[in-house]
């Protein structure tokens, strides 16, 4: 095998391997939003944030490497600007710092305590996973394959829309959710607030029929579908379920802590996150679709109407045997490039066929003396 | 048989030399035909730079070139006629040809007798470099089944171009038939390019269709003369069949009105002549039968086609997407 060979098989390799890593992202994301949605155990959990991270990491390598290598070739900025090397950055290094990379680091150090602030903190850069879906463009290139259109001009054009459309709605959202903060966070406080109130609620009563805080409000609070534990002021805890299963099920993003008067609440908000993971679901799923549609049926639409055109007419321009007519439909002649086709229809190829036909083919032009000396 | 016997080693470098111009960038697309074409075009362009090429080691220095010449020409007889031959020998031996006897002003001739001359007839004008360079359509349109395809279309539609070539034509064999005679007729119209001797009282000039020019007095005469040669060496072929076929090779504009079929065979005859198969058309083209009928039209009076019988040709192959 030749150095080039194995350079043009390394590039082939990477290519794969970053388009895969796409895909897979995409399912990962999709996955981490539905553990959520399923209330999956905190183990599997951990292995979706451990996977979000690697890509992460995958991608700002990538990134890493490309604006080295473009750098070295002095085309950093055709890279960043042409070739949208600032979709690779804003889905690679943002997520990682901001996002995945804390997260892992909380999850390897274990540190509880200073995770759950800083996780809830970091709450509001969740959102910027949503950018991984801008590297969607990318797999534009194997709508080749699906379509059949090798056109480099229709790949290009496809990877544009497909970023700008993909890029406005993760835009939008993320303007949405910096400006008004995230509904789970404010369906969370509100949750509290109700919680509070009730224990407030709770204490007067047992404080008017003066009895006992805890036989007053046991039965009604043991009922509440979403308290898991009770923890009363003399120390004493009920819990609904056990230790066990609560830190299988449970991390701080799951419950919060509710002090009230005479006990402390952990209330979970599992339904909130389930209603935040269906709503990001469907945003997931608006973009992935779009993507897709563009991928396959907005590329149908691009080679039939464009590069498919402009593919005969190289062809016919180039190549001295090549006399395929350009196909054009009736309701768009009056398109610039079907009025360009029509030129090529009815007067370039009968000229070129007339001038094919004085120049006689048959001639020993198609044959050199170095064709002849070559022989060995 | 060569004249000369040559040591086995030059023969065989001579076909590893044959195969290197065969696979060249600019033949290797190339019907062999063709390829043999503008192999012997070069080196008639080339001979005296040749001449000094081939004397160098890493090609023949102990041959002269006229031998390198004769071995090269016969490597590439030998190669085109194991290729083409056998296309034409199937056709030509297992062909019925019973029914142009009801064509034929002398009676019924004996099948195989007339399978046998006619034979013999595809072997003199195969052994011709002119008309065997001139024969690349005749066997894209046997290999391609092109007039099978197209013969069962127009009889089918049974629209303007069936009306040409059974009524006007006044032939009416069924569609099967009708193949036999356009194929026997692609056949016989190439010994128009190999050179005749057409004159009885001077038989030392020699002439090929290239020789006539475009006169109809001309034509008709030279078309006459041709017959004359053609039927006693093919007995059983009507004369009709034959006088159509030598037709075929002029433009439509020197032919009457009521010549439909040998207008036929001369399009059929320009289409396949460079002709390249394509196993699935480009999208966003139209497939290449109907491309070429297409630009053939808009040509027609350059080309001399029949505009009528492109038209017809044109939505038939449009219809089938060939």
């Amino acid at each position: 095998m030749t150095g080039m060979n194995r350079k043009f098989d390394m590039k082939n390799f990477l290519e794969i391997f970053i388009t895969s890593a796409i895909v897979l992202v995409v399912i990962q994301t999709l996955l981490d939003e539905y553990s959520r949605f399923a209330h999956c155990s905190i183990r599997s959990r951990n292995i979706l944030l451990i996977a979000g991270f690697c890509f992460d990491l995958i991608f700002s390598i990538e990134f890493t490497v490309r604006t080295v290598l473009s750098g070295r070739k002095g085309r950093f900025l055709s890279y960043i600007k042409h070739e949208r090397g600032w979709v690779d950055f804003l889905s690679s290094f943002p997520i990682l710092i901001l996002d995945s990379g804390p997260s892992f680091f909380f999850l390897m150090s274990a540190d509880a305590q200073t995770g759950t602030g800083a996780i809830a903190a970091m709450n509001v850069f969740k959102a910027l996973r949503i950018t991984r879906l801008l590297r969607l463009f990318r797999i534009t290139r194997i709508s080749g394959k699906i379509n059949y259109s090798g056109s480099k001009m229709a790949r290009h054009h496809i990877s544009v829309i497909t970023t700008t459309a993909v890029l406005t709605i993760v835009s939008v959202l993320l303007v949405f959710s910096f400006i008004s903060g995230t509904s789970a966070v404010g369906f969370s406080k509100e949750r509290s607030e109700e919680y509070v109130k009730l224990t407030e609620g709770l204490k007067r009563i047992s404080d008017m029929n003066a009895s006992s805080f805890r036989e007053i409000s046991e039965n009604l609070l043991l009922d509440d579908k979403n308290i898991i534990k009770i923890i009363y002021s003399n120390g004493t805890v009920v819990e609904k379920i056990s230790d066990m299963e609560f830190k299988k099920y449970y991390d701080e993003s799951d419950y919060i802590s509710v002090i009230g008067k005479g006990c402390t609440l952990i209330v979970s908000i599992a339904d909130i996150n389930k209603e935040t993971a269906i709503e990001h679901i469907k945003i997931l799923m608006i973009i992935i679709f779009i993507t897709l549609s563009f991928m396959i049926l907005y590329t149908i639409h691009f080679a039939r109407n464009i590069s498919d055109v402009i593919h005969i007419l190289n062809m016919g321009f180039r190549k001295k045997d090549y006399n395929m007519l350009v196909k054009i439909p009736e309701e768009k002649a009056d398109h610039e490039i079907f009025r360009l086709a029509k030129f090529y229809n009815d007067a370039y190829l009968p000229s070129k066929m007339k001038r094919m036909d004085r120049k006689d083919m048959k001639s020993g032009m198609s044959v050199s003396m170095k064709d002849l000396t070559d022989f060995k | 048989m060569f004249e000369n016997s040559y040591k086995e080693s030059d023969v065989n470098k001579v076909n590893d030399f044959v195969e290197h111009l065969l696979s060249s960038p600019g033949i290797k697309s190339e019907h062999l035909l063709a390829g043999e074409g503008i192999i012997v075009n070069f080196i008639e362009q080339n001979m005296p730079r040749l001449k000094v090429t081939f004397k160098k080691n890493q090609f023949f220095p102990y041959l002269e070139l006229n031998q390198v010449l004769e071995l090269i020409l016969e490597n590439l007889y030998s190669r085109v006629s194991g290729v083409v031959l056998p296309v034409i020998n199937q056709f030509v031996n297992n062909t019925d040809f019973t029914f142009m006897d009801k064509f034929s002003d002398i009676g019924t001739v004996s099948d195989k007798f007339r399978r046998e001359r006619l034979h013999d007839f595809v072997q003199m004008i195969f052994s011709n470099r002119d008309s065997r360079f001139n024969m690349i359509s005749t066997i894209n349109i046997f290999k391609y089944s092109v007039l099978e395809k197209y013969m069962g279309e127009i009889f089918k539609n049974r629209d303007y171009l069936y009306d040409e070539l059974t009524r006007v034509q006044k032939i009416t064999p069924d569609s099967s038939e009708y193949i036999i005679l356009l194929k026997t007729m692609f056949l016989i119209r190439n010994i128009v390019y190999t050179k005749l001797p057409l004159n009885p009282s001077n038989p030392e000039i020699k002439i090929c269709i290239n020789d006539i020019g475009e006169n109809r007095d001309i034509i008709l005469s030279y078309t006459n003369s041709i017959l004359k040669y053609m039927i006693p060496l093919l007995p059983g072929i009507p004369e009709k069949f034959i006088r159509l076929s030598v037709q075929s090779a002029f433009r439509a504009d020197l032919l009457e009105q009521d010549e439909s079929l040998s207008k036929l065979v001369f399009i059929l005859n320009s289409r396949f002549q460079n002709y390249k198969h394509i196993g699935k058309t480009d999208r966003g083209a139209e497939s290449s039968d109907k491309s070429w009928f297409c630009l053939a039209g808009k040509n027609a009076a350059h080309f001399g086609y029949d505009r009528q019988i492109l038209d017809a040709l044109y939505l038939i192959a449009g219809d089938n997407n060939w």
